[in-house]
Order: structure tokens, then sequence, then C-alpha cells
């Protein structure tokens, strides 16, 4: 690469404190043709996009790989992965794009990833299929119909219609799997639903993982 | 593909930058040849000039979320 690229490269990531704040017409150019020739890509935290990328192509995605085929439901438990890492606020935009594009199912998808449900999922159902494609088969039923299986509380639920909709799924649907997420605020309600539901549906067996930030009860029918 | 940070770069470098795209600005938002605005091709959103990323690949500018990302290594690979 042209020194002169290098060091105007230099300096610009280098910000503020270098006081080089303006580009040369040369630079500019130079940043131009660089684009055209897809030398270069700009963007506030390079650093992020590097974070996305080993994310993108982590292990944890490649392992997911073998189960699910869909690109839609691999950019989102890799944006899940991601957004493990990210600042309140950062996240709050990302949501806001998920949902956007995803709604809110989408969101829910990414969220089984960012708190390491899916992995549980597949921890339960591989002991209790008989195939590969079978194994298939129950992620993506789970990924495809996300709100089945899991129930993300936010402070706009009440906790009545919680514990009637967590009735209402189990009834209906009998998942092999539930989880209920509390997090911040949210886990009393999601302890509340819990302790109203758990005797009801002795067929499931449950459990309980407390981090700072959240609470999740996770039901497995009993097989 | 080398990855340069504009967080610090002055609102004028970057208007120069996309007038030399072919783009222009106007109340932070981003126009293409025609007078559109330009919208992320992956989340839907207007792009602003305040958060935007400009990446190669028929030069592609986006709005500057982690989504976008990984949709544009998806289609575009990692681009190393």
């Amino acid at each position: 690469m042209d020194q002169e690229i290098k060091d105007a490269l230099s300096a610009v990531s280098k910000g503020a404190t270098e006081g080089f704040l303006t580009w040369s017409k040369n630079e500019l150019t130079s940043f131009i043709e660089g684009l055209k020739m897809k030398k270069f890509g700009f963007l506030k935290s390079p650093e992020m996009m590097r974070q996305v990328k080993e994310d993108y192509n982590s292990g944890e995605i490649k392992f997911y790989e073998k189960y699910v085929d869909s690109t839609e439901k691999k950019i989102l438990l890799s944006t899940g992965i991601t957004m493990r890492r990210l600042s309140i606020d950062r996240r709050g935009i990302l949501i806001a794009r998920i949902v956007n594009k995803y709604r809110s199912e989408g969101l829910h998808v990414a969220y089984i990833s960012q708190n390491e449900m899916l992995i549980k999922y597949l921890g339960y159902l591989i002991p209790r299929v008989t195939s590969i494609d079978s194994l298939k088969s129950k992620i993506s039923n789970i990924l495809d119909d996300i709100d089945k299986h899991a129930l993300f509380i936010n402070q706009t639920h009440k906790l009545e219609d919680l514990i009637t909709k967590v009735e209402t799924l189990l009834n209906a649907h009998s998942p092999d799997i539930f989880i209920i997420d509390g997090v911040g605020e949210q886990h009393k309600k999601a302890n509340k639903v819990f302790e109203a539901i758990k005797e009801k549906f002795r067929e499931y067996s449950w459990s309980i993982e407390t981090t700072q930030t959240r609470e999740i009860y996770t039901f497995k029918r009993i097989n | 593909m080398e990855l340069v940070s504009i967080k610090h770069v002055s609102d004028e470098s970057k208007i120069a930058l996309l007038n030399g795209l072919g783009y222009t600005v106007q109340k932070n938002f981003i126009f293409d040849s025609e007078g559109k605005k330009v919208v992320d091709k992956y989340v839907g959103v207007e792009v602003k000039l305040d958060n935007m990323m400009i990446l190669p690949g028929s030069t592609i500018i986006l709005d500057d979320n982690e989504l976008s990302m990984a949709l544009y290594i998806q289609e575009y690979g990692s681009g190393d």
C-alpha cells in the first residue's frame, strides 16, 4: 500500500488526539479509489466489525450449522452471540434493528443464543432422538416457533397474563422444553410465574439458573 | 480489506468522501445521485452521516449496527 495512504490511515485511526480530523485532497482521492478497489471500509468501530466476523465464524456457530439450515436463523444466532458483548446502549440499537427486520420472533431467537439456551436445548434433545434428521427437525421446530418454547418477560407484561399464557402454551403444545427468562427487575415476575405453574405441570422437571442480571427457569418434559 | 475508523473524522471529511462517491448530505441524511435517501439494504433504515458505514462491494453505505455487519459478512464474506 502507498506510504502516504498508510500514514493517512494511521493518523485517522488515532483520532482527535493527533489533531487529524480533516483529510487532504490526495488522501480523499486515494480513499475513494481504495473503496472502489475494495481495499478499504469506513466505520466507527473496526474492532466491532472484527468481533462480528469472529462471532459469525465462531466454533459455536459452526456447531449450530450442523443442525440449523436456515441462513436467517444463522444470522440471528450469530447476532445473539455478539449481543453478549455489547453495552446496554449499543444492545438497545441492535435490538431495534433486529425487531425492525425480523420482528419479535427473530429477537427471541437471538436471545436464546445470547443466553446460551440453544446449547441447553440440544443437550436435552440429543439423548432423545434417534437420528440427526430428527434432531434437526426438532431444532427447526423450536426456532421457527420460538414463542411456543420460550417466554421473555419485559416490563409491559402483566403477571396474570403471563401465568395464563404459560399455562395455555404448555397445555396446548406440550413442548419438550419451555423457558421463562426474566432479565433485571423482571426476574421477580419470572419467579412468580414459575411458582404459580410449577406444581400444575408434574410432567415437567424444572431447573433454575440465576446470574447477576437474569433468572432463567427451564421446564423439561420428563420421559 | 483495511477497516478505517471514522469515529473522530470531521463531518466535512465524511461529506467530501460521500461527494466523491456521488452522494450528498442534507440535515444528516445521505442522498444518492437521484436525490433519494440512502436506505440500509439489510435493515431498511435511512442512513445518517453520524451513524454510517461505507463498505466495499459496489460501495455499500449502511447503518452502523451489528446486524448489518453480520448480513454484509454473510453476503460478501469476511473480506480478509
